[in-house]
């Protein structure tokens, strides 16, 4: 329970309780101020709160036991609004399996100036035994406008320095920041500071302690803004240890490492079992050795992802290949050294390809550590093609997005006389051209029956990333999931909810990549004509689907990093009334685009035999585009905006 | 005594027996008769059994068994599984295995690896759920995956329903209740009679056995904004009306009287005394103040704006209020606890004032009908204002003193007047005016189809405090994005110049937003005419109701829509066109539209009202005639031609 203005005499409490080494630890009996004297900063604008103090300080020491990190945290926070209070109101901390709260404290000095201290009775625990995380939470009580919230941990960590981020900027301001590395003096540690962050400094070797360290006054908040993702580009630091001088190894956390164990434990470390399953899983498949390497491939991917499941956590007993093929289930890592070897049995030139989700960290090509290498992926050269194990919604050739127009890691086999083992080489891993992935609009008017309600024949052909969803997964759904499905492809066809029937071609995994799903439904609709006495309003543009604006005039500040490459074709046919006249077409017509080409929106149109022909071409073949060109994208992007918004007007002839 | 080793053989015997005598699953009979399925439950059995026990009283387990047939060849993917418990249901005899196809035969393959975990629910802090999770080896299509544990109910009052449906289709349902002579039982019938469900009576030894078997049961059915499924589901309320011990009879549920004692004993146990910090600030609330409507007002919206809602439901805490001094002091409580605050505060001010139990709208169950800790789930508090008993909610910010909140409208309350006295008062339900949308806006056209307008949007009663709350918790920066959107009219080249907000502090009020806006090309001019759409705010423009759905739909509160847009009519143009009146109206819904002129403007009045929070499928019909009218109405133009 609280205990309201009371004093712990924490510091003897700590070393009498916590059984380590106290004088290894630098900060063992860290603790804060007794009298905590917060200043309220001056909130400009709109906070929901400030972090007047972030400091890390992560120690690392040999103990009997084995080679720790101490990772030490404490914050202030100035709570500015009741948002403010909702965030901060509920503290959670998670430790995985072999990590444990050393101590955590938290205060909370309310807007009146009371301290309101927590102990261990407020604190909640819950588990997850298949993660290996446990959890810690309490409710930080009497929190108000106004209040200062102070948190102390200091967890104990097991393998943590071949790269790891730590990220100080956010979407608050955060004052006064600090970063510590202690080590022992034969320990050296590199760093890597992101996005403006200060260089960590090495400043002094003290009791035979390497100490590193950086201080920042403040950092501004993380402005967010659409088409462009927020967490790679705030500012952090990633650290490594790269030298022992106790074992004198050097280059500690490198790629050449990598390369060899990662090789080893997909090629290697299989049991005579695994490799014998193996080989009886590809021949029960049905792959023959005069299949081509695509045909092999492709069989055997189709066959695993529609016959087999990768699960987040398996019983440890189950993550290996022979229980994988029995189950047909297993964790993804036990799928990549699966694809590896399958990949080697069949006899297939690969490489293994280990990078980042660019939309959280961008690989980086000069600073080699771990926390890059999120991602399993293959490279196939001879089909200079991608392909991606665990994820069932992808096959050869397409890959995460986010995993491409970004750097890699790509291992190849290395021979040397009987020995095989693994080189690595940094790469950069294309995107797809913004012809693979199309959505594309057919779309038939007919005027000639009821201007007023026309019926529409719509025809959607999509490919790549707009179809992998639907072309991958449609056959396994069951026969009420298609029923909702179908339903919800009518509305995004038409535009609007309706009861009209669909029909899907191409909607399997076998087409995906080769051929578009095309779905078509005719309906008739009030949805595009406006009625202004016997004038026909007719709202052609709404036909290309409702679009992404930038009217907004607000000064950009960060470039802009897309998804994928796209086009959209459109091709619009209406059938027009033989009694009236039409008007208003020359706006139609745009050309819009950037210097060198890579985004541009045009569109034309005819008429023939009373048929208004309008063709739209909407292509985006570059992923980043850069501050400097944002107002050339802009126009781009708010063409198709306003070609959305065009009417064509429809006369009763006199 | 019996023989040791006959006993053993006996045991091999119905071992034996067992294996045998249960019935494997035919693949290609439930691969025939569920095509298009990707999973049947060939049998979903549960076993209740209460019995007396001479510490506890009285002894409730609840042993399940769900047997499903995987008919797909992603059948892996449903290889993770977990079993969901609570504090108040604990888990036992955990059997779980999967029956591997092997010919004509299956393989049975056990389950020994399970993970805990604590359970996290949206909204709620901590609520002592947790799962123990597992992964069925081998779980391929024509596979069966067996899962059999037990459940033991520490709290008799808290028997759960009975679910006929399940989410996928199940061939057999078995309930099967067994009860010991001197238990009292009784059922409630949900959605369903008993004649529909008829169980089988037996004699047992010790008692009776109820058995329900239910072939061919569908998957239940739900829908985009269906009301919760305890709505259409058929279901079965079991509660123990009372046990014998020794020659004593202990009641538990035998009516709402019973419940009533229950919940006031849990009641009882908090500690309603103010502390000496509650009492000062009680005092300085009402100091002055004569009329008992502003002490409560006072106390109510302090709560409001200084306590908050945190959801917390760990063990007893689940049902007996936390103390008003520790939610003062802790300034966060669940439902009971700011009801408990409120309770004591208005008592300490001397307001009568009474801890009142209310089922929300996810419950459809009457107090009388179903008197078990089923018919609830939320707790308020009403106080006594000239003779009428008012009900305010502590998990509101927003609402005033006068009202309570929309999710329990039409609702039945339980005041707790003292130790013997309750008090059964249903939830008004408010008028569609009473929730109204107000938007006036007056245009006026600029150069090159440019218009340029100001707008009012006045809204009332559930509405209002729904934005309030809303609104309450966002920056400036936040508001002012929400406004942008919430206030777009016309298209989205629309601009939002600037707007006032009435104060969202103020409870009672209509909350009002003034706006200054233009729109870019919004009138179109084709030659000497100009062609403008006034209806610049549509609604229900996609909310098209299936034919065929049969699950009702439901919306949060009764509401009324009036758009009001007076276009100025240039220098130089007269109006050619004006378009026609329409209108659609029945007893539950409609709309209208009436465009008239005046000397230099045009008057275009646009209504809508839902007075009904649940549409019946009877009714999707009439729905979809009025959604057609109004996409006709906002297809509208008027037609404006150069002198």
């Amino acid at each position: 329970m609280k205990t309201k203005n009371k004093i712990v005499a924490l510091a003897l409490l700590l070393i009498s309780t916590i059984g380590l080494n106290a004088q290894e630890i630098d900060y063992a009996n860290y603790i804060w101020d007794f009298e905590p004297s917060f200043e309220s900063p001056k909130v400009e604008g709109d906070l929901s709160e400030v972090i007047l103090k972030n400091k890390r300080v992560l120690e690392y020491v040999f103990e009997p036991t084995g080679f720790f990190q101490y990772d030490l945290s404490h914050q202030v926070i100035y709570i500015a609004s009741e948002a403010g209070v909702e965030d901060n109101n509920k503290v959670y901390l998670s430790t995985a399996g072999d990590e444990q709260v050393i101590y955590q404290r938290a205060r909370v000095v309310n807007s009146k100036g009371e301290i309101i201290e927590f102990d261990d009775l407020d604190i909640e625990e819950g588990v997850n035994e298949e993660s290996g995380y446990s959890y810690k939470y309490f409710a930080l009580d009497g929190l108000d406008i106004g209040s200062f919230v102070e948190l102390i941990f200091l967890i104990k960590k097991a393998d943590m320095y071949n790269g790891v981020r730590t990220t100080f900027q956010g979407f608050n301001p955060t004052m006064n920041i600090e970063f510590d590395l202690i080590a022992p003096d034969g320990l050296f540690f590199a760093f890597n500071s992101l996005n403006g962050f200060p260089e960590v400094k090495f400043d002094t070797t003290l009791d035979e302690k390497n100490y590193w360290d950086v201080l920042v006054d403040s950092i501004p908040a993380y402005q967010s803004e659409e088409m462009s993702y927020s967490t790679p580009n705030l500012q952090g630091v990633i650290y490594k240890l790269t030298e022992n001088q106790y074992s004198g190894a050097r280059d500690i956390t490198s790629y050449g490492e990598v390369a060899k164990s990662y090789y080893d434990f997909c090629y290697n470390s299989l049991s005579k079992k695994d490799k014998k399953a193996i080989k009886k899983l590809i021949k029960s498949i049905g792959i023959t050795d005069d299949m081509s390497d695509l045909e092999k491939i492709q069989k055997f991917e189709h066959h695993l992802k529609e016959n087999y499941a990768v699960i987040d956590y398996v019983p440890s007993e189950f993550a290996n290949i022979k229980a994988l093929i029995k189950n047909k289930a297993s964790n993804g890592s036990t799928f990549n050294r699966l694809y590896a070897s399958a990949l080697k049995e069949m006899e297939i030139k690969h490489q293994i390809v280990l990078t980042t989700d660019r939309t959280n960290l961008r690989f980086d090509q000069e600073f080699e550590a771990y926390n890059y290498l999120q991602s399993t992926l293959f490279y196939l050269p001879n089909e200079n093609k991608y392909l991606d194990p665990t994820e069932s919604s992808y096959r050869l050739g397409f890959i995460s997005a986010e995993n491409t127009n970004n750097y890699g890691l790509f291992i190849r086999e290395l021979k040397i006389g009987d020995i095989t083992s693994g080189i690595g080489k940094i790469k950069f891993i294309k995107p797809l051209a913004s012809s693979e992935s199309q959505n594309n609009h057919f779309v038939k008017v007919d005027m000639t029956v009821d201007p007023f309600e026309p019926e529409i024949a719509f025809e959607q052909h999509m490919s790549g990333y707009y179809s992998t969803f639907l072309q991958t997964s449609y056959s396994q759904l069951s026969e009420d999931e298609k029923e909702r499905v179908n339903e919800s492809l009518v509305e995004m066809v038409t535009m609007e909810k309706n009861e009209a029937e669909i029909e899907l071609e191409n909607a399997t995994a076998e087409d995906f990549g080769y051929k578009p799903l095309i779905l078509k439904t005719t309906v008739s609709s009030l949805k595009f004509t406006e009625k202004a006495a016997d004038k026909i309003i007719f709202k052609v543009g709404e036909l290309i689907g409702a679009q992404s604006e930038l009217y907004n005039d607000k000064p950009r500040e960060h470039a802009v990093e897309s998804s994928f490459n796209r086009e959209y074709i459109r091709k619009i046919e209406v059938a027009l009334p033989q009694d009236y006249d039409v008007s208003n077409l020359e706006k139609l017509a745009f050309d819009v685009a950037l210097e060198d080409g890579t985004a541009f929106f045009k569109s034309s149109y005819k008429v023939e035999n009373n048929v208004l022909i309008i063709e739209v071409s909407e292509i985006y073949s570059r992923i980043n585009f850069s501050l400097e060109e944002f107002e050339d994208y802009k126009r781009v992007v708010n063409a198709a905006a306003d070609f959305n918004k065009v009417v064509i007007y429809l006369t009763k002839k006199a | 005594m019996l023989n040791k080793r006959l006993g053993l053989m006996l045991t091999l015997f119905f071992c034996a027996q067992a294996l045998f005598a249960q019935e494997m699953e035919d693949f290609n009979y439930y691969a025939d008769k569920y095509k298009g399925n990707t999973i049947v439950n060939s049998l979903f059995k549960t076993h209740l059994t209460i019995s007396l026990d001479k510490k506890k009283g009285i002894d409730v387990e609840v042993s399940e068994e769900e047997r499903r047939v995987y008919l797909k060849d992603y059948a892996p993917q449903f290889s993770k599984s977990r079993i969901s418990y609570s504090e108040h249901y604990k888990l036992s005899d955990i059997d779980v295995y999967t029956l591997v196809p092997k010919g004509e035969k299956y393989k049975k393959e056990k389950v020994t690896d399970f993970a805990n975990k604590t359970e996290f629910s949206p909204g709620i802090f901590h609520n002592g759920s947790e799962s123990m999770n597992f992964f069925y080896p081998s779980l391929t299509k024509g596979a069966v995956s067996v899962v059999k544990h037990t459940l033991n109910l520490s709290i008799p009052q808290l028997l759960s329903s009975f679910y006929i449906e399940d989410y996928y289709p199940t061939e057999m349902r078995e309930v099967i209740i067994d009860v010991e002579n001197g238990v009292e039982l009784n059922f409630s019938y949900v959605n369903t009679t008993m004649a529909d469900y008829k169980p089988t009576i037996e004699e047992t030894r010790k008692g009776k056995r109820y058995i329900w078997r239910i072939k061919d049961v569908p998957a239940f059915e739900i829908d985009n904004d269906s009301p919760d499924p305890l709505y259409y589901t058929p279901h079965i309320i079991p509660r123990i009306a009372s046990y014998t011990s020794g020659k004593e009879v202990v009641k538990v549920l035998g009516d709402l009287k019973d419940l009533y004692t229950w919940y006031y004993s849990l009641v009882e146990k908090t500690d309603i005394e103010p502390s000496d910090d509650l009492k000062a600030i009680v005092d300085s609330l009402v100091e002055g103040k004569t009329d008992e409507l502003e002490k409560i007002k006072s106390i109510y919206y302090w709560v409001q704006d200084n306590v908050r809602y945190v959801a917390f439901e760990e063990g007893m805490e689940g049902f007996i209020p936390d103390a008003a001094a520790n939610v003062c002091d802790k300034r966060y409580g669940d439902c009971k606890g700011l009801s408990s605050i409120l309770f004591t505060m208005m008592r300490y001010a001397n307001i009568e004032a009474y801890f009142t139990w209310v089922g929300t709208r996810d419950r459809p169950y009457k107090y009388e009908e179903v008197p078990t800790p089923m018919v609830d789930n939320h707790m308020i508090l009403s106080y006594k204002y000239k003779g009428e008993y008012f009900l305010i909610d502590g998990t509101s910010n927003t609402s005033p003193v006068t009202e309570s909140t929309a999710f329990i409208q039409g609702k039945e309350v339980m005041i707790g007047i003292d130790k013997d006295q309750y008090r059964i008062q249903q939830v008004k339900i408010r008028p569609p005016e009473y929730s109204n949308f107000n938007d006036s806006v007056s245009l006026k056209i600029l150069e090159d189809g440019k218009v340029e307008g100001k707008g009012k949007v006045e809204i009332s009663g559930f509405y209002a405090s729904r934005m309030k709350s809303m609104l309450k918790l966002a920056s400036t920066k936040e508001v002012e994005r929400f406004m942008e959107s919430y206030l777009e009219r016309g298209s989205n080249k629309f601009e939002l110049d600037t707007f006032w907000l009435s104060d969202i502090s103020d409870r009672e009020g209509n909350f009002i937003v003034h706006y200054l806006f233009n729109i870019k090309d919004y009138a179109r001019i084709n030659g000497d005419e100009l062609y403008i759409n006034l209806s610049v705010n549509d609604i229900y423009t996609n909310e098209n109701l299936k034919k065929d759905r049969k699950t009702p739909y439901e919306v949060n509160y009764k509401s009324s829509f009036n758009l009001t847009v007076s276009l100025e009519i240039p220098e130089n143009y007269n109006v050619s066109y004006l378009p026609e009146d329409i209108e659609f109206d029945n007893e539950l819904f409609g709309c209208g539209l009436k465009v008239t002129k005046t000397e230099n403007s045009v008057v275009y009045s646009m209504r809508e009202y839902d007075n009904f929070l649940i549409l019946y499928p009877e009714s999707f019909g009439d729905w979809n005639i009025m959604i057609k009218t109004l996409k006709k109405i906002y297809r509208e133009s008027v037609t404006l031609k150069k002198v």
